[in-house]
C-alpha cells in the first residue's frame, strides 16, 4: 500500500475500539493476501505474546512458586503503579495539543480526563461506562452545537459591547453648537 | 471481560490494565491484587500487544484453556472489524461521528491510566515494595529509562530482597 493508505489504516485503527497495533498489523496482512491473509497475519501478531505470557503464567501465577520467583513478581510488580503513571504521561502531551487552541474544548478535555482518572481510581469494573459515557457526550456535545461549542463563559459576546458612555457623536449637542445650527437655518 | 478490553477498550493499550483490574481482583476474585500486579508487569515485559495481559488473567481464571479463550475472545473484536470494515477505513477516518466520540473517549482513557495508579500502588502489601515503588517513579519519570528494563530491574532487586529474607506477598 502507499503512504496514504497507511495513514488512512493508522487513523481509522486508531478510531477503533481495541489494541490499534494489532488492528494495523492485521490490516496490513488484509491488504496483501484478503481475509485468508489477515487471519495468518493477526495470528503471527498475536500468538508468540499469547504464548509466551502463558508460559511465563504458568511459573509466576502458580499456586506455590520458588522464592526468586516471588520475589522478582514482588519486584516488578511494584513498580507497575509507575509504569502506568508513564504511560499516561505519553499519551498526555498529543492529546492536549489536539485542544490547547480552542478554550471550550480545553475545559471539556480536562473534565474527561478528571471524569477517567476518578473512574479507574473509585469505580473499577464499571469504568468503561465513564469511557463510554464521556465519548458519547463529546458527540452530542458536537452534534448539537458543531465542533467549536465552547461553554457559555468562554464564548465571545455576540454584539459589539456598548460603551457605557456615550460616544461624542451620540451625546446630545451643546449649546454653542445648537445656537450655530439655528444661525445658519435663520440664514437661510 | 476480555471482550470489554477488545471491543471497549478505547485510546493506549494500558487503558486495559484499569478494565481489567476491577473484574479480575473485585469482581470475580480470579486473582489476588499481587497476582494482578505480576500479569501486568509479565505483558509489559513481553513484546507483543499490551491486550495480551488478558490471557495472564485468564490463565489465573480458568488455566491454559482460559487463557487461550481469553485471548480469542478479546482479539477476535480486531479481526471481525477489519474484516468486515477494511475497505471503508479511508471513510472511517473522515468521519466526524467517530472522531467527536474519540475526542471524548480519549482523555478519559488518559485519565484512567493515570488513575489506575493509585489502585496499583495501593495493592502493594510490604514496605519494601513502596521503596521499589519511588526508584521506579524517579526511573520512568525523571530519567525516562524503558519500562522493560526498569521492570527486570525492579525484579531483580526483589529475587536479592526475597532472598535476603525480606517478607513477600
Amino acid at each position: 500500500m502507499d503512504a496514504r493508505a497507511f495513514e488512512d489504516a493508522n487513523a481509522a485503527c486508531s478510531l477503533l475500539p481495541g489494541p490499534a497495533s494489532t488492528q494495523l498489523a492485521i490490516f496490513c496482512a488484509y491488504r496483501v493476501a484478503g481475509a485468508a491473509g489477515a487471519v495468518v497475519g493477526g495470528l503471527g501478531f498475536i500468538v508468540p505474546a499469547v504464548a509466551l505470557i502463558l508460559v511465563l503464567s504458568v511459573l509466576f501465577l502458580a499456586q506455590a512458586p520458588p522464592l526468586w520467583v516471588r520475589g522478582a513478581g514482588a519486584g516488578a510488580g511494584a513498580a507497575v503503579a509507575a509504569v502506568a503513571a508513564r504511560a499516561a504521561l505519553d499519551l498526555l502531551g498529543p492529546s492536549y495539543r489536539r485542544v490547547r487552541e480552542a478554550s471550550g474544548r480545553r475545559l471539556r478535555w480536562l473534565v474527561y480526563l478528571v471524569a477517567g482518572a476518578a473512574g479507574a481510581a473509585l469505580i473499577g469494573p464499571y469504568l468503561v461506562l465513564v469511557l463510554l459515557g464521556c465519548g458519547v457526550l463529546e458527540l452530542l456535545l458536537t452534534a448539537a452545537w458543531g465542533a467549536r461549542w465552547q461553554p457559555i463563559w468562554a464564548r465571545r459576546p455576540c454584539c459589539p459591547r456598548l460603551p457605557l458612555r456615550p460616544q461624542e457623536s451620540e451625546r446630545s449637542p451643546g449649546w454653542p453648537s445648537r445656537l450655530a445650527r439655528w444661525r445658519s437655518a435663520a440664514a437661510s | 471481560m476480555a471482550f470489554k478490553v477488545g471491543a471497549l477498550a478505547f485510546g493506549g493499550g494500558f487503558v486495559i490494565i484499569p478494565l481489567m483490574q476491577g473484574d479480575a481482583v473485585h469482581a470475580y476474585h480470579w486473582m489476588t491484587s499481587a497476582q494482578f500486579l505480576n500479569a501486568v508487569a509479565l505483558g509489559q515485559v513481553t513484546p507483543g500487544p499490551v491486550v495480551a495481559t488478558v490471557a495472564a488473567v485468564g490463565y489465573a481464571a480458568h488455566g491454559l484453556a482460559g487463557g487461550l479463550v481469553a485471548a480469542a475472545v478479546a482479539f477476535t473484536p480486531s479481526f471481525s472489524f477489519v474484516l468486515l470494515g477494511g475497505r471503508r477505513f479511508e471513510r472511517l477516518r473522515a468521519n466526524a461521528n467517530a472522531r467527536a466520540f474519540l475526542e471524548g473517549a480519549g482523555p478519559a482513557a488518559i485519565g484512567a491510566i493515570g488513575g489506575a495508579a493509585i489502585p496499583l500502588a495501593r495493592a502493594l502489601s510490604e514496605g519494601w515494595q513502596a521503596g521499589v515503588l519511588a526508584a521506579a517513579a524517579v526511573a520512568l519519570l525523571l530519567l525516562e529509562r524503558g519500562v522493560v528494563e526498569t521492570l527486570l530491574a525492579a525484579g531483580a532487586v526483589g529475587i536479592v530482597a526475597a532472598i535476603a529474607g525480606a517478607p513477600v506477598p
